[in-house]
């Protein structure tokens, strides 16, 4: 459903309708700023470079070559931008590292150690986290916007969730 | 408690560890006030004119990762240089106009060991400034040799790697993104700090047996590998760089260490120069598919220390001794991407790695050559991608394959 309005609203933007290109940016902004967010680590960062993401959409928007893919061509996107925001920042070649540094929070220690576990994951496995549980996105969106099966969402999820936990008890062993 | 519970527990744990208390919301009007061109281009769906006040590009693949660099640095070196001069009609601003309009540019050159020409690695490439930056290459071709090239698609966001191999045939790499093209000093800075390091500038108008003028700029300047001595040829007429040569040292006799030998701007790009039609006989490794397939599989792999070379040898070992040794539960973990049954249709007396490759570039892997000798005593060499990645919490060395279709 998603994907079929999608496709309608691509349609209309590659007329130039700034109209409908703004419902496509602020449908996918949360999962921008959330895939992002997995890459640089920072909420300001992470805004930043979805908001560049979509300035580099209206430059390539008629190079889509399909319009029902939008989702996933868009999340290749981000997670570019993200990259080379990345890549800058530390002035170093980037793969798939993040900075391990967390920032202590009023949310307690518990949940900075959660955080830094999450941090620690596969890319791919943190990306799903950061989509799921940083604004509450459902199976399908998600599916829609990495152009994977709603399986594959479910079995990086269970993944990640397995990982965090045993590192969660790793940590209780240690304390 | 109950696993479910426990479930939900967690749930809640990272859901508070993670999501954000400010709810996260397009601001449209910051944005368009934001990138005002950009809600321009859509809205008037221009017709796509590329104009660069100035760009670099560098690639970041084996021999080019400093060889773009070089180039980039002798344009931009070329830039400095006339900027510096008073008495020359090569001033920075006409040398920035030119480049205004300039909209791709083609390049060859190579390098030589003392001398020598190496074969391999001769290059030429063909690029186009990023919409989105054009300090850095959005579409790019590059080729060196015969069997490797690369090609890098900004509108389709992807880098297509392909190597072609006598033995074994084509492999095709499909990788995320942009991710040969670098900003190189796009502000500048580098730029500075090689003007200030560099030593004995030197220009020179001379005349070809032609009749034709050419500045020349000598100067001392950023290593590549130990050759140091620079020289770079300018057009006055177009005020652009067309040649680049790098020496060990300041008689500038003989063939340059490196060089470019020919550069070309605004040349005609054939439409779908950028797209790489992969053969039908070729190898495709779709490397984000084959990231995410790993992502969901359980107790794959080795153990290693690192994504090093010493790694792919840990992996290949690993996988030798599997072979030897018929273990076809250990080849499952090591090779999964291939069935065992197929790897153990003979059998095997003797693995012997010959070559190991660490390449670290984006969406390509790390290469083992080994040579296997069979029960007949005879041998055939085989091909190995080692990827090296967190699997089931800890760092594990696989062997990855195309994915069945």
């Amino acid at each position: 459903m998603t994907e079929n309005h999608d496709q309608h609203l691509v349609k209309q933007a590659l007329q130039g309708d700034i109209d409908a290109f703004t419902v496509l940016a602020e449908r996918h902004y949360p999962a921008l700023v959330a895939t992002a967010h997995s890459i640089l680590g920072d909420r300001h960062l992470a805004e930043d470079a979805a908001q560049e993401a979509l300035a580099r959409v209206c430059e390539q928007l008629d190079r889509l070559r399909n319009p029902e893919r939008f989702g996933p061509w868009l999340c290749r996107i981000v997670r570019n931008v993200a990259t080379d925001t990345l890549r800058r920042r530390s002035k170093l070649v980037v793969t798939a590292s993040v900075p391990e540094a967390v920032q202590e929070t009023a949310c307690g220690p518990d949940l900075t150690r959660v955080r830094a576990i999450v941090r620690r994951l596969p890319s791919r496995l943190r990306e799903v986290v950061y989509l799921r549980y940083y604004d509450d996105m459902s199976y399908e969106r998600m599916a829609d916007f990495l152009g994977v099966s709603c399986q594959a969402i479910n079995g990086r999820l269970r993944r990640a969730k397995r990982l965090i936990k045993k590192e969660m008890r790793h940590w209780e062993e240690l304390l | 408690m109950k696993p479910e519970s426990h479930d939900k527990q967690l749930d809640k744990t990272i859901a508070r560890a993670i999501g954000e208390v400010e709810p996260v919301r397009f601001d449209a009007q910051a944005w368009k006030m934001r990138y005002p061109q950009h809600v321009q281009q859509l809205t008037a769906r221009a017709s796509g004119h590329r104009s660069i006040p100035f760009w670099r590009i560098l690639m970041n693949s084996r021999l080019t990762r400093w060889t773009g660099m070089a180039a980039l640095i002798a344009l931009a070196f070329g830039l400095l240089l006339f900027n510096t001069t008073s008495q020359t009609a090569w001033a920075l601003e006409k040398t920035l106009a030119a480049l205004q309009d300039v909209k791709n540019i083609y390049y060859t050159g190579r390098i030589r060991n003392h001398g020598e020409a190496v074969a391999s690695t001769v290059f030429e490439a063909w690029a186009e400034p990023s919409l989105a930056d054009p300090t850095i290459s959005g579409n790019l071709r590059h080729r060196e040799g015969s069997d490797h090239l690369f090609i890098e698609n900004e509108s389709e966001n992807r880098t297509v790697v392909t190597t072609a191999y006598a033995q074994w045939g084509r492999y095709v790499y499909l990788t995320d993104g942009i991710n040969r093209a670098r900003a190189l000093i796009p502000n500048g800075d580098l730029l500075q700090r090689l003007h200030r390091e560099a030593k004995n500038w030197k220009e020179e108008l001379t005349m070809d047996r032609t009749g034709r003028e050419w500045v020349y700029v000598t100067f001392e300047g950023a290593p590549i590998n130990t050759a140091r001595f620079w020289r770079i040829q300018i057009d006055p007429l177009t005020n652009l760089p067309v040649k680049t040569g790098i020496w060990f040292d300041a008689s500038y006799q003989g063939d340059p260490h490196f060089s470019f030998d020919d550069l070309q701007y605004n040349v005609p790009i054939p439409e779908d120069f950028f797209t790489y039609e992969i053969p039908a006989a070729a190898q495709v490794f779709d490397s984000p598919a084959i990231s995410a397939w790993l992502d969901q599989q359980q107790g794959l792999g080795v153990d290693v220390m690192d994504a090093q070379g010493k790694s792919a040898r840990q992996v290949a070992e690993a996988y030798g001794q599997a072979l030897i040794a018929a273990d076809s539960q250990a080849l499952g973990r090591l090779r999964p991407l291939q069935p065992a049954a197929s790897l153990l249709r003979r059998s095997v007396t003797d693995v012997e790695i010959l070559r190991v490759n660490h390449i670290n570039d984006p969406g390509v892997f790390m290469t083992v050559v080994i040579q296997i000798r069979e029960a007949d005593d005879r041998t055939r060499q085989e091909l190995l991608h080692v990827e090296v990645r967190e699997l089931d919490g800890s760092l594990r060395g696989v062997i990855v394959d195309p994915l069945p279709n």
